[in-house]
């Protein structure tokens, strides 16, 4: 708290004297002379402080000019000592990780004129100008490119899984951690197609022989696979199921183990004849989404998209569920994915003239989050689309031979 | 987004009164048989909580890590069937008066007898490459009725391992007419 000083008192004194409701002229200088602010420079507040000296001059405190330690080095952070007033010049920025190589200024660009430090990330000792580039996800020289020269090509010689079979096609490939995968693949043998698994080790490729995952003479093909933490999930399409002079494919699912065994029965998950076909599938934390292209659970016998919810044990939760009624005009190739709180589906809509990529967005329940939107014009042969959820978005690529160079979106 | 054989459209949905042969065949393979070959020694200690399935066999939990396995029945092995073919799809002219000669997939009789590709006459349609269709007999002598990623189509038929089968740059990929050696030119 502040404490009144004489002069304040003189003039209240005053006021007060003249009464409620008067008003007085008199003037603090009018009155009899205050006493000094100070007699000696330790009466002044901030007495003691080298770099902003203060003293008294004649009963007054007054501040001298201050200390000016400034080196004109931007690099530098300018200190003065206010025991001493001595200037010190220590160096703005950091090294925390010892490579002998500071970081930026706040908000400056590693290695720029003004940003006085050049490396590129002081959290790690293996980032710094002049470092050997090495593929290891860091970038070693400090130039901007993690692993510059690094590409998309195989470590090794491509692996042959498909072993024993004959027109192998891909299915898919899952991680399971560590230095897991496992690989999917439709492949024939004695005329008859069926879904075979591969173990694989990016250090010692295949691990054993395929194994033959659909047991059923009748052809399957397939299928997307997903990793919960403990096993795999699998979808894909057979015809075991058709009779007589109906055609019929259907959807199954099953759950594999990390050895790429069996873990219980296939379940059947759709039940109409004609096409259950093009299967695709994500995980979600809790549950598998499989969605597929069906012909027969449309009103028309066009192409709709359908969407089956199994739960971590393999059990189907609720029914086969279309997720987007439309014009008739056939939906097709639904690829999914899995974000933190939604599922991003995309398919092709239109017939084998023109059709367009669709994308939508659904809860975990499927119920629609947003309204399908067109991701391209009228195509004629663009197909192939994939989903990817990848950080804070849905990511969706696909192939149009009439787009410039052959394009992939 | 997967590629699997292209799925003849509907031609057995107009082949009612089509027989395309019985029994079926499996035979041991290369690969390992995940279902039937697998070791029998081990112990059956319990199974998943799904209770949903398909097919015959049993849940069996035996490895090291205590992951159950299932061990599914395996169908007895069947001698290979011929194909019943009426026509030959790439004669000029397979079939009398106004029909083409089509494809037809495989339909099974049971679990272990999934049946074999075949072919068969009938009236012709006149779709062509690219043309939507409902059902092959909507497509022309030598195309097929298939469901491609882009929508149902005729395609043209092929032979897998003939060089160049298609000629026009499009590729011969394989149908679902399983063990026939056809495709077609997408």
């Amino acid at each position: 708290m502040k404490v009144l000083g004489p002069a304040h008192v003189l003039l209240t004194s005053a006021t007060l004297a003249l009464g409620c409701g008067s008003r007085t002229t008199l003037k603090w200088e009018e009155g009899p002379p205050p006493p000094p602010e100070c007699l000696l420079d330790k009466d002044c507040e901030g007495f003691g402080d080298r770099c902003f000296p203060v003293a008294c001059v004649e009963g007054k405190c007054e501040a001298t000019p201050p200390v000016d330690c400034n080196d004109r080095n931007p690099c530098t952070s300018d200190v003065c000592d206010p025991n001493t007033g001595a200037c010190a010049h220590p160096l703005a920025t950091l090294d925390l990780d010892g490579d002998e190589h500071r970081s930026p200024l706040p908000g400056k660009r590693a290695g720029d004129p003004d940003s006085c430090g050049d490396d590129c990330d002081d959290t790690n000792p293996k980032a710094l100008p002049g470092g050997a580039e090495i593929c290891d996800g860091v970038d070693n020289d400090c130039n901007g490119i993690v692993d510059d020269r690094a590409t998309l090509a195989p470590a090794g010689d491509a692996i042959k899984i498909s072993d024993g079979t004959t027109r192998a096609s891909p299915g898919s490939l899952a991680y399971a951690g560590g230095a897991s995968f496992l690989g999917a693949y439709s492949g024939q043998v004695a005329k008859r197609d069926s879904v075979y698994l591969a173990n694989l080790s990016p250090l010692v490729g295949r691990v054993g022989k395929a194994n033959r995952f659909t047991t059923s003479p009748a052809d399957a093909y397939g299928g997307p696979l997903a990793w919960t933490g403990d096993r795999f999930g699998i979808a894909w399409t057979d015809r075991r199921d058709a009779r007589g002079s109906t055609i019929n494919y259907e959807v199954y699912f099953n759950l594999v183990n990390p050895d790429g065994t069996k873990r219980t029965a296939d379940v059947r998950l759709t039940h109409a004849d004609y096409f259950s076909i093009n299967v695709s599938m994500a995980w979600t934390g809790n549950q598998f989404v499989v969605v597929w292209q069906d012909d027969g659970l449309t009103k028309h016998d066009d192409n709709g998209i359908f969407a089956q919810r199994v739960d971590v044990n393999g059990a189907a939760i609720g029914g086969n569920v279309r997720l987007h009624e439309d014009d008739g005009r056939g939906q097709t190739a639904p690829a999914i994915a899995a974000g933190p709180r939604s599922l991003g589906v995309a398919w092709m809509h239109g017939d084998s003239q023109s059709h367009e990529l669709v994308f939508a967005a659904f809860d975990y329940e499927l119920a629609p989050l947003v309204k399908p939107v067109s991701l391209t014009g009228p195509m004629s042969p663009g197909v192939a689309a994939t989903v990817y959820f990848n950080e804070d978005r849905f990511v969706i690529l696909w192939y149009d031979p009439d787009g410039p160079n052959k394009t992939i979106f | 987004m997967q590629r699997i054989p292209l799925p003849l459209h509907r031609i057995a949905s107009t082949l009612a009164l089509l027989s395309v042969g019985c029994g079926g065949s499996v035979v041991d393979h290369d690969a390992t048989d995940a279902g039937t070959k697998r070791d029998a020694a081990r112990d059956a200690r319990g199974r998943d909580s799904s209770g949903s399935g398909s097919g015959g066999g049993r849940p069996e939990d035996a490895r090291a890590d205590s992951y159950p396995v299932f061990r599914e029945d395996a169908c007895a092995d069947a001698p290979a069937e011929t194909p019943p073919l009426e026509c030959d799809p790439f004669a000029a002219k397979p079939c009398s008066g106004n029909r083409a000669c089509y494809p037809v997939p495989p339909r099974a009789k049971d679990d272990c007898h999934p049946g074999t590709y075949g072919t068969i006459c009938l009236l012709e349609g006149t779709g062509s490459q690219g043309t939507p269709c409902g059902t092959t007999t909507d497509c022309k002598g030598g195309f097929l009725c298939v469901k491609t990623s882009s929508g149902d189509q005729c395609v043209r038929l092929c032979q897998l391992d003939k060089f160049g089968a298609c000629g026009d740059g499009r590729i011969c990929r394989e149908i679902d007419v399983t063990g026939s050696g056809w495709g077609g030119c997408e």
